[in-house]
């Protein structure tokens, strides 16, 4: 999959100027390919209903 | 001269046919000797090794008692801060660091049992990857055959004790990390429960899943090290208040009674007939029939790929913002992806690994054990980019974790013991318990150890 086919350059763009993080065109359309393949990983947990009370698994000890 | 045994080690010692200075003098004869091909070490200590070895020596002629690893040659993966030393976690970007002002608490720990520390060992960059290809500090090569990786991220330490460098070594788990480069190098390796060992002095990669241990040439050594190892520290949040729960002595015990499955489906489809091979010699030399299923573990796994991508990325962000060009081009551009995600899937994920942690219990009320292959395949050839699995072309970086990563995920304790394939390859099989039952892991290596089927490949003599 070409970078321009996932759509998410519009995504990268914009949390390229969040933080700050200027991407040459390069090194931009690498973190697309590589935020494409988290995306679909993502979707295999997103898709997956939990019970509304199940927590996150990291606990905070004071 | 080859790495001995921790227990030939003591015994020619007790002997006195040998002095812990002369154990450390061999030690780096051989690795000034031969790790030019193998690359497994990234710095040396010497001077620390002979005053740690004198100390021994010292003691030993003053009639006092030694420690359990007194005058053991060992070495640390470069994420463990060693007094003296720039803890550089595989990366250009650290080395510019101030050295470390005092050693990991793990080697605090060793040292008090008097074991001799030789040096730091290379790694993936920051510990992101299976294959100890480090553009900056070389590649580390597979000591059974050096045009394959060592596995990674701790290639370095599993290369060190499979080249007979060192007796011993530590290395870290996040996604595999210590079982893939067991697997692939044969030798033995631990990881244990998450919390179980202190990461204190170490360098975080992904706080919620990074474990600690060791690798070994044997499962009794494993054993006796991670014993060495055990301990609280308030210095590591995660690390359990439970109390020290020692293995070596039981580890002869055998699996009478232990409940033992194999794991199937997701665990044999991406696995191949080697991988496969392997799961089942040991299944059939520990009894195991039964064959289960953890449920979701391609969702498993894809959760532990989606924290890991969120929390290295947001680690690392000021500097990835501020030094970009001296990131490891090999993960750079996954680490700006990661920082990028959307905080929505981190927290599902975790949600789902909570999960996840409640299936695999239901699955432990019914077993004691369950064994998997700990790679998909034997290693994998330097440079190789994808390869082949039942049919499938994956890529080669990412998919060495496959079988790994849905048992991190949930911080179960594993231990993986070096099998060969039909025609002498080394490749591991996953020993897997309950939470906290790091002795059934230990168990069943040393049983398959006495049946004659899991051996470690130390390479006698390495030619260039």
């Amino acid at each position: 999959v070409s970078p321009d086919e996932t759509g998410l350059g519009p995504y990268v763009d914009a949390m390229s100027a969040v933080h700050d993080l200027p991407l040459t065109s390069a090194r931009r359309d690498e973190v697309i390919v590589q935020l494409a393949r988290i995306r679909a990983l993502a979707a295999l947990v997103n898709d997956f209903e939990l019970d509304d009370h199940l927590e996150p698994a990291p606990q905070f000890i004071p | 001269m080859q790495a001995l045994s921790i227990g030939a080690c003591a015994r020619a010692l007790a002997a006195g046919t040998v002095s812990a200075t002369e154990l450390a003098d061999a030690a780096l004869d051989r690795i000034a000797a031969q790790d030019g091909p193998i690359r497994s070490f990234t710095a040396v200590t010497p001077e620390r090794a002979r005053a740690q070895a004198l100390a021994v020596d010292t003691a030993r002629a003053g009639g006092e008692a030694l420690g359990p690893l007194a005058g053991v040659p060992y070495a640390v993966k470069n994420l463990f801060d060693i007094e003296g030393v720039t803890t550089l976690a595989g990366a250009k970007l650290l080395e510019g660091n101030p050295p470390a002002t005092a050693d990991a608490t793990l080697i605090q720990r060793l040292s008090q049992a008097g074991a001799v520390l030789v040096g730091a060992l290379n790694m993936d960059a920051y510990a992101y990857g299976f294959t100890t290809e480090n553009t900056r500090y070389g590649t580390t090569r597979n000591p059974s055959d050096t045009t394959r990786v060592a596995g990674g991220s701790s290639g370095g330490s599993a290369a060190a004790v499979a080249a007979g460098f060192v007796s011993f070594s530590l290395g870290s788990d996040t996604n595999g990390s210590i079982r893939v480069p067991s697997s692939f190098c044969g030798v033995f390796g631990l990881k244990p429960t998450f919390g179980r060992l202190t990461r204190a002095g170490a360098y975080p990669f992904v706080p919620s899943l990074d474990h600690v241990g060791p690798f070994a040439g044997s499962a009794e050594d494993l054993a006796l090290v991670y014993d060495m190892l055990q301990g609280p520290d308030a210095r590591d949040p995660h690390c359990t208040r439970r109390p020290v729960a020692l293995t070596a002595s039981g580890t002869d015990a055998g699996v009478r009674g232990l409940r033992i499955a194999v794991l199937g489906g997701y665990f044999e489809q991406w696995a191949d007939a080697d991988a496969r091979a392997a799961a089942a010699h040991a299944a059939r030399a520990l009894g195991a029939t039964d064959v289960v299923t953890l449920p979701e573990a391609e969702r498993a796994r894809a959760a532990a790929f989606v924290i890991t991508a969120s929390e290295s990325g947001a680690f690392y962000l000021d500097r990835l913002r501020e030094r970009a060009e001296e990131f490891e081009p090999l993960s750079r551009e996954r680490l700006i992806a990661g920082a990028m995600l959307p905080a929505a899937w981190y927290l599902k994920a975790q949600r789902f690994r909570r999960w996840f942690q409640q299936a695999a219990a239901r699955v432990f009320e019914n077993y004691d054990l369950l064994i998997a292959p700990a790679t998909p395949c034997t290693a994998t050839l330097v440079g190789a980019e994808t390869m082949k699995l039942n049919g499938v072309t994956v890529p080669v970086r990412p998919s060495i974790g496959l079988l790994t990563q849905p048992i991190s995920f949930i911080g179960l304790p594993v231990a993986t013991a070096p099998l060969r394939t039909e025609d002498g390859r080394p490749i591991g099989v996953q020993l897997i318990a309950a939470p906290w039952r790091e002795d059934v892991c230990l168990r069943a290596a040393r049983a398959l150890e006495h049946a004659g089927i899991a051996r470690a490949a130390i390479v006698p003599e390495l030619t260039a």
